[in-house]
C-alpha cells in the first residue's frame, strides 16, 4: 500500500542514535575494553626489509623466556592460501597471502607472533627471535612493476579465485579494460584535447580506535572471537579456513567499533588470535599500536591516472580515455575491485560520452598493503575527472556548474558502463531512477556564492587571492546481485521487538537507521525496538559495512521482515477482534478496526499470542540482495584563499549538496557527509605515506602524518536534496562514501580559479603551489639536510 | 630493566645532590622526557613540591617559575597581549600546553620550540640550581651544553617593557609543530623605533638573532616599507634552513623571507 | 612505586613500575573509559583531568599522578545521570563511533569551567587535542555550544 511521505513517523526524522548516551558516558565498550580471564597477550615481529626470504628463524631463546607460551611463524603454522579481503565468497581478490610466510614483501610484513603472559614479556621475546634474511631487491616504483627484470613478489601457487586477469609473474594483481565507440574517431573530432597525468598517494584511514581482536574458548569448546571487524561473517569464514575448524565451531562478535572507513574491512587479526586461543585453549588478545595500524594494516591505493578528454566547440565531450595504475602493495586485497570502481563509479556520471576507453592495472610493489578505503577507487577517479571537466568547461567558455548540469546522467537514463564494469564479475545494467544532481549544483552554487566569486580573483588582504572550485561525484548503493543482508525480528509480550541484523554498525548509526525503518513499518517507538547486530551465532547473515550497502540492502531486508511481522500482528488482531484482516490498520503501537473504531494494543496482541490463545511466537525473517546500485549524487564546492607569496592554501568554506534519496535520519546522513568531507580535505592537503629508499614508511605517527583537528576545519555546509529512490527502503539510497570524492578536486579547481595554478598530484602542498607560481626548476627529491633522504613517492633511487 | 627511581624534593637545597646521581633528570610535565625516550633515564626528580609555579613582578622584571606550564604562563601574561601568550597558546594542543613546562622546554630546546624565540628576543635570564648554580642569560645557556646537564632551571626573568610584537610559526597545519618561528618585538616612541628585537628559530644553527637588522632599524623612523630592510639584510646574513617536515630548504628560506617582512610590518604597526 | 590514586573520588591503592604511563595504570585498574588511540599525545582519546587540568594520560608518568585527583569521563556523569555536556553531545548528533567522545566531553568540561561563554574559535582551540575522524567536528562544535548555553542557563 503506497503511503504518502507526509505520513511518515520515523523515516526522515533525526532520532538520536540508540547507542549515543552509552558511548558518551563510556557505559559502552570497545574491543580492547572487554576483560579476559588470564589472556595470552600477543605481539608481532615485523619484517625490517621490503623484500626478503627468511633463511633461518630461531625462536629458542624467546621460547624459554619465562611467561612465553607460544610462538607462531611459518615453521609451525600451515600454509593456507587466502585473501584477507573482507569480501563475499568467492572473493574477487587474489589468494596470495598465508598467515606466516617464509618470504616477506614489505617493511612491516608479518614474520612471527609471540603469545605470553604479559604484553611486556611478549615484546621482550620478540627481541630474542633470531631471524636471518636473504635480502632481495625491492620493487618500490609501481611504474616499473611490469618491466622485464623487475623483482617478482608472487607466483607459485598464488591464484585468482574467479576468472579475472591475474598475472603474478608480471606483478600484475589485476587488470580491467572496457571500451565503447571509437575513441580515435572521437579524438579526431575534438577541437580541444586535455591530456594530463594525475597522482594520489597512499593514505591511512586513521580510525581513532586501533585494530584489536580477542579470542576465547567458550563453555562448549567453541572458538569465540570479538574484534573490530566491519565484516564479521567474512571473518568467520576466513578464520574457519585458516585454522581448519568447521565454520560452526566459530562465533564472531562485533561490539562497538571506533570507526573503520574500510580499514577494518579486512580479516587480519582474527585468525591470529583465533589460532593462539585454539592451540593453547586459552584466551588471546591482540591490540595494535598506532604505528602498526599505519604500516601493517591497509592503506588507500596510491594511484597514477592518465586522462585524455576531447571536446568539441560546444563543450560536448567527443572522447574520453582513462588509464589507471594502482599500487597494490605487497598483497592484492581489493586491488581488482578498487580498480574497477575507478572507472565504474566515474564514467557513468557523464553518460552521453559515446567514445570511451578505460584501462587499469593494479600492480604489486614491496610497500604497505592497499585495501578498502572509503570511496574505493571513485575518489582517485574523480580527482582526475573533475579537473579534466574544469579544464574543458573553461576552454569552451562555459561555467562548470552549467556544464555539469548539462551533461550529467539523468533519471530514466543508463550508461553502458554499469554493465561493463562490475566488481570482479560483469556488472549489472541499471537505469537511474532518482537523480537531483542539477538541483544539488544549483543549491550548492548559491550557498558558496559561486557567481560572485568564480573567475573574479578577489584579493583578500595584501597577498591572498580567492577562488572557488566545483567537483561532482556519484557512488553506488551496495554491489548488485552480490551483497546480501538479512534480518529477523520477534515480538515480545509487552509489545516490544527484538531486531536481529547481521548489518555492521561501525559508528555510522546503522543500528538506529535500520531500527527506524522497522519502526516506520510497525509504527512503534524506537525505544521499543531492541537491536542486536553482528553476532554470527545470533544474527542472520550480512556482508558487512562496505560498498555503502547498509541502508539500501540491509534496510530492504529489515523492511521486508517488519512487514511480515506487521502481517502476523494484524492476523492475530483479526482473530482477537473477530473481524477480517482487511478492516484493520496499524497505528501507533496498536491495531485499529476501521469499521468499528475498536483498538487493541500491541501488548494485548502479543500477550495473547504468547500465553493465551493459538499461541505462537510472532517472528519473521527476510533477506535481500539488491538488483541494482542506485547512485547517490553530490556537488561539492570549495572556497580557498591562496597566499601568492608562500603558496599557502586556506580552505575557507566547503559546501556539499547531496542526493541520497530519502535520508532515513537526516542528522546521521549529514554526519556521514561532514566526516567524509573533512577526511577528503585532509587527504587533499596533508596526508601521504612517505618512504625511505628501503621502502620503510617514515611517518607512521600523527607527529608526521597530520589529520584535521577542530582548529583546522573550514566553515562546512551540508545540504540534503531529497529524492525518492523507488528501489530503496522508503526511497533511500546511500551516503556513506560519496562525499569523500569531491574535496580534493574541488580544492584543486578552486586553486586554479584563484591563481591559475593546477596541481595534479596530492597532497596539494603550499610548496607545490609556490613552485608553480614562482616557476622554479626543481626536482621532487628534497635536499638532504637532516639526513633523511625522503621522497614523496617511493621510487628507486 | 632497572626500576626508575623517583625523587620528590621539597627544598631547593636538596636538588644538587639528587641531580648529581647518575642518570637522574628533572621532571615537571614529563613530555620532553617521554619524547626523548627513557632508556638512559635512571631516576626522575619531580619538581612539583618545590614551589616553582609562580609569577612575580620584581624590580621591573617579570619572573616566571620554571615549572609553569605553557597554559599557565600564557594565562599569566594574557592581560598585556604579550607575545609569549600568543606563541604559547598556539603551540601544540590544549592538553599538551597544559603539561609542557617552561623549564623542560628550555632544557630541550627543539627546533620547533614556540617558547625560545620570544624568550631570546626578551633577553631572558635563567636561574639555575645544581652543578651550575646562579643566573645565566638564556643566550649563553643555549650555547653551552654543559650548563644543561645536572642543573635545574628554577625561574626565567626578563625586564618588563611595553613591547609591541608579532609572532609567526610556519607549520603544515595549525596544531603542527613549526618548521621555524619568527619573533619580532618593538618599542616605539614618537614614530621612531626605540628598540627592536628579531629572533628566528629553526634555521640552520637552531636559531638566529638578527642583530645586524636590529642595528639598522634601531633609532630609525618607522619605515613605510619595512620589507626593504629585511631583503637587504637577510641576503647578507645568509640564513639557511635544513629541509624538514616535507618542506625543502629552498622553500623554507623563501617563506622565512616573506614572513620576516610580514612580522616586521605587523610589529611596527602603531596600534597592535 | 606504591601509592594512592584518587580516581573520580575513589581512592585506589596501587603499585606500578616507575616508568609506567598513567594511561596504562588506569586501564589496568579497570578504567577502560580512558582509551588508547595513539600513545603519542596526539589523539586525545586518553584525556583525563589531573587536579582539574586536562592532560593526555599517555603523556603523564603515573608516579607523578600519585596523590592527585584524577577525573575520567565517568567522574562527570553516568548513563543514568549524564552530565549536561554528555546530553548535549547526544542531542546534537555529535556521537558517531563514540571512541573520541569521552575525551571530547572532558575537553569541553575543562573549557567551560574556564570560559563559560566561549566563542567558536575558542571552542576549536580548546578541542584541538581531540582527533575525530567520523564527524568532521561540525556537530561536536554545535554540541559544545549547546552545552555552554544550557549550563549557563541552569547555573
Amino acid at each position: 500500500m503506497a503511503e504518502k511521505r507526509g505520513q511518515r513517523t520515523h523515516v526522515g526524522r533525526s532520532l538520536t542514535k540508540n547507542d549515543s548516551l552509552a558511548l558518551a558516558t563510556a557505559q559502552e565498550r570497545f574491543t580492547a575494553d572487554y576483560p579476559l580471564a588470564g589472556p595470552l597477550h600477543c605481539a608481532i615481529l615485523y619484517s625490517p626489509h621490503a623484500h626478503a626470504e627468511i633463511t633461518s628463524l630461531d625462536s629458542e631463546e624467546a621460547r624459554v623466556l619465562p611467561g612465553v607460551v607460544d610462538i607462531l611463524s611459518f615453521q609451525n603454522v600451515p600454509r593456507v592460501l587466502h585473501t584477507s579481503a573482507g569480501q563475499g565468497y568467492p572473493e574477487p581478490s587474489p589468494y596470495d597471502q598465508v598467515l606466516f610466510d617464509s618470504r616477506v614483501r614489505y617493511v612491516g610484513d608479518r614474520v612471527a607472533l609471540v603469545a605470553a603472559e604479559s604484553l611486556e614479556i611478549a615484546k621482550q621475546a620478540l627481541q630474542k627471535i633470531r631471524v636471518q634474511y636473504n635480502v632481495l631487491e625491492p620493487l618500490l616504483d609501481r611504474r616499473r612493476a611490469m618491466d622485464d627484470g623487475a623483482p617478482r613478489l608472487h607466483g607459485g601457487e598464488d591464484h585468482a579465485k574467479i576468472p579475472v586477469a591475474y598475472e603474478p609473474e608480471k606483478n600484475l594483481a589485476a587488470e580491467v579494460q572496457i571500451a565503447f565507440g571509437d575513441l580515435d574517431k572521437g579524438f579526431s573530432q575534438a577541437e580541444f584535447i586535455e591530456e594530463q597525468d594525475y597522482s594520489l598517494p597512499a593514505a591511512s584511514h586513521c580510525a581513532i580506535e586501533p585494530h584489536a581482536a580477542l579470542a576465547y574458548i567458550d563453555e562448549r569448546g567453541r572458538l569465540v572471537i570479538v574484534s573490530t571487524t566491519q565484516v564479521p561473517f567474512h571473518a568467520r569464514r576466513i578464520v574457519a579456513k585458516l585454522i581448519e575448524l568447521p565454520l560452526h565451531r566459530i562465533r564472531v562478535i562485533k561490539p562497538r567499533i571506533g570507526g573503520g572507513f574500510g580499514g577494518k574491512q579486512e580479516v587480519i587479526l582474527e585468525p591470529l588470535v583465533g589460532l593462539v586461543a585454539w592451540r593453547n585453549q586459552r584466551p588471546a588478545r591482540l591490540v595494535l599500536t598506532r604505528r602498526e595500524v599505519f604500516v601493517s594494516t591497509r592503506t588507500r591505493h596510491a594511484a597514477d591516472l592518465h586522462m585524455k578528454t576531447g571536446a568539441a566547440k560546444d563543450g560536448s565531450i567527443t572522447g574520453l580515455q582513462m588509464d589507471c595504475l594502482l599500487d597494490a602493495g605487497g598483497y592484492g586485497t581489493h586491488s581488482l575491485t578498487v580498480l574497477s570502481n575507478v572507472g565504474a563509479k566515474v564514467l557513468p556520471l557523464f553518460n552521453k560520452i559515446e567514445n570511451i576507453r578505460f584501462h587499469g592495472r593494479s600492480v604489486y610493489t614491496n610497500l604497505p598493503v592497499s585495501g578498502a578505503y572509503r570511496g574505493y577507487g571513485a575518489t582517485q577517479g574523480f580527482f582526475a575527472f573533475n579537473q579534466q571537466i574544469d579544464a574543458v568547461a573553461r576552454w569552451a567558455g562555459q561555467d562548470m556548474v552549467e556544464f555539469c548540469k548539462r551533461w550529467h546522467i539523468r533519471e530514466g537514463e543508463t550508461s553502458g558502463v554499469f554493465k561493463a564494469l562490475g566488481e570482479g564479475k560483469e556488472g549489472v545494467s541499471q537505469v537511474v531512477h532518482s537523480c537531483a544532481l542539477s538541483r544539488c549544483l544549483d543549491r550548492g552554487a548559491r550557498a558558496i556564492e559561486w557567481k560572485k566569486k568564480r573567475n573574479k580573483h578577489h584579493r583578500v588582504g595584501e597577498d591572498k587571492i580567492k577562488g572557488v572550485g566545483l567537483a561532482v561525484a556519484m557512488q553506488g548503493s551496495g554491489i548488485p546481485l552480490i551483497d546480501m543482508g538479512a534480518a529477523s525480528m520477534k515480538m515480545n509480550e509487552n509489545g516490544s521487538f527484538n531486531l536481529l541484523i547481521g548489518a555492521t554498525d561501525i559508528g555510522t548509526g546503522s543500528d538506529t537507521v535500520l531500527a527506524q525503518i522497522a519502526a516506520e513499518v510497525l509504527k512503534v517507538s524506537i525505544e521499543k525496538i531492541v537491536v542486536l547486530s553482528s553476532d554470527t551465532d545470533l544474527t542472520p547473515f550480512d556482508v558487512g559495512a562496505y560498498a555503502s550497502s547498509t541502508t539500501y540492502v540491509s534496510g530492504q531486508a529489515v523492511k521486508a521482515c517488519a512487514e511480515k511481522i506487521a502481517d502476523q500482528i494484524l492476523e492475530t488482531a483479526a482473530a482477537l477482534l473477530e473481524t477480517k484482516q482487511e478492516n484493520l490498520v496499524i497505528e501507533s503501537e496498536s491495531v485499529r478496526d476501521l469499521k468499528t473504531k475498536q483498538t487493541i494494543s500491541y501488548e494485548e496482541i502479543a500477550t495473547s499470542a504468547t500465553y493465551n490463545r493459538d499461541q505462537y511466537q510472532i517472528q519473521a525473517q527476510a533477506s535481500y540482495t539488491c538488483e541494482e546500485s542506485p547512485p547517490p549524487f553530490i556537488a561539492q564546492f570549495a572556497e580557498v584563499d591562496v597566499d601568492t607569496k608562500t603558496g599557502r592554501i586556506e580552505v575557507v568554506r566547503f559546501v556539499s549538496a547531496a542526493d541520497c534519496g530519502q535520508p532515513i535520519n537526516p542528522v546521521l546522513a549529514e554526519g556521514q557527509i561532514e566526516g567524509a568531507v573533512v577526511n577528503g580535505i585532509s587527504y587533499a592537503l596533508w596526508e601521504e605515506y612517505r618512504y625511505d629508499a628501503g621502502g620503510r614508511m617514515t611517518n607512521p605517527r600523527f607527529w608526521d602524518y597530520k589529520i584535521f583537528t577542530a582548529r583546522d576545519t573550514p566553515e562546512i555546509q551540508t545540504i540534503l536534496v531529497q529524492t525518492e529512490e523507488p528501489s530503496g527502503p522508503f526511497g533511500a539510497k546511500s551516503i556513506g562514501e560519496v562525499a569523500i570524492n569531491g574535496p580534493a578536486p574541488a580544492i584543486a579547481n578552486a586553486i586554479y580559479d584563484a591563481v591559475g595554478v593546477r596541481i595534479r598530484d596530492l597532497p596539494i602542498t603550499p610548496e607545490k603551489v609556490w613552485r608553480e607560481l614562482h616557476n622554479t626548476e626543481h626536482t621532487k627529491v628534497s635536499a638532504s639536510g637532516s639526513g633523511e633522504a625522503e621522497t614523496g613517492r617511493a621510487s628507486s633511487p | 630493566m632497572e626500576e626508575i627511581q623517583w625523587y620528590f624534593p621539597q627544598e631547593l637545597d636538596q636538588v644538587p645532590e639528587i641531580l648529581s646521581r647518575e642518570g637522574v633528570v628533572p621532571h615537571s610535565g614529563g613530555t620532553g622526557i617521554l619524547w626523548g625516550g627513557m632508556t638512559r633515564v635512571q631516576g626522575l626528580m619531580d619538581t612539583s613540591r618545590l614551589d616553582l609555579k609562580f609569577v612575580r613582578d620584581q624590580d621591573g622584571s617579570i619572573v616566571l617559575g620554571a615549572a609553569l606550564s605553557y597554559t599557565e604562563a600564557a594565562e599569566a601574561l594574557a592581560k598585556e597581549d604579550h607575545v609569549l601568550t600568543r606563541s604559547l597558546s598556539s603551540a601544540a594542543t590544549e592538553p599538551l600546553r597544559n603539561r609542557i613546562s617552561l623549564g623542560g622546554s628550555i632544557s630541550m630546546f627543539p627546533y620547533w620550540s614556540d617558547l625560545m624565540g620570544p624568550l631570546l628576543a626578551l633577553d631572558a635570564e635563567l636561574s639555575l640550581v645544581g652543578t651550575s648554580s646562579g643566573t645565566c642569560p638564556l643566550s649563553e645557556y643555549v650555547q653551552k651544553r654543559e650548563l644543561r646537564q645536572k642543573s635545574l632551571i628554577t625561574s626565567i626573568r626578563w625586564p618588563d617593557a611595553p613591547w609591541q610584537g608579532a609572532y609567526y610559526r610556519h607549520t603544515r597545519t595549525p596544531t603542527d609543530r613549526p618548521a621555524f618561528s619568527i619573533t619580532v618585538l618593538a618599542l616605539l616612541k614618537s614614530k621612531r623605533i626605540e628598540e627592536i628585537r628579531i629572533v628566528l628559530v629553526g634555521c640552520s644553527g637552531r636559531y638566529r638573532r638578527l642583530s645586524e637588522v636590529e642595528q639598522t632599524l634601531k633609532g630609525a623612523k618607522v619605515p613605510a616599507e619595512p620589507a626593504n630592510f629585511i631583503d637587504a639584510a637577510a641576503a647578507q646574513l645568509g640564513i639557511d634552513f635544513p629541509a624538514r617536515m616535507g618542506f625543502s630548504a629552498e622553500y623554507l628560506k623563501a617563506c622565512a623571507s616573506v614572513e620576516l617582512k610580514r612580522a616586521l610590518a605587523a610589529a611596527l604597526r602603531s596600534s597592535s | 612505586m606504591t601509592g594512592t590514586l584518587h580516581i573520580n573520588g575513589r581512592e585506589l591503592q596501587t603499585s606500578f613500575r616507575g616508568d609506567k604511563l598513567l594511561l596504562d595504570v588506569l586501564r589496568n585498574l579497570g578504567c577502560t573509559e580512558v582509551k588508547e588511540g595513539c600513545k603519542e599525545g596526539a589523539c586525545g582519546s586518553c584525556l583525563v583531568l589531573l587536579d582539574g587540568v586536562l592532560v593526555n594520560s599517555c603523556q603523564v608518568l603515573a608516579a607523578s599522578a600519585l596523590g592527585r585527583e584524577i577525573t575520567t569521563v565517568k567522574g562527570l556523569g553516568s548513563f543514568h545521570e549524564p552530565h549536561p555536556i554528555q546530553e548535549a553531545f547526544v542531542e546534537a548528533g555529535a556521537v558517531q563511533c563514540g571512541f573520541c567522545t569521552p575525551g571530547m566531553v572532558l575537553a569541553t568540561f575543562a573549557l567551560l569551567k574556564k570560559n563559560p561563554k566561549p566563542k567558536e574559535s575558542e571552542i576549536r582551540h580548546a578541542l584541538d587535542g581531540n582527533l575525530c575522524r567520523c564527524t568532521g567536528y561540525v556537530k561536536i562544535i554545535e554540541a559544545v555550544k549547546m552545552a555552554a548555553e544550557r549550563m549557563a542557563r541552569h547555573g
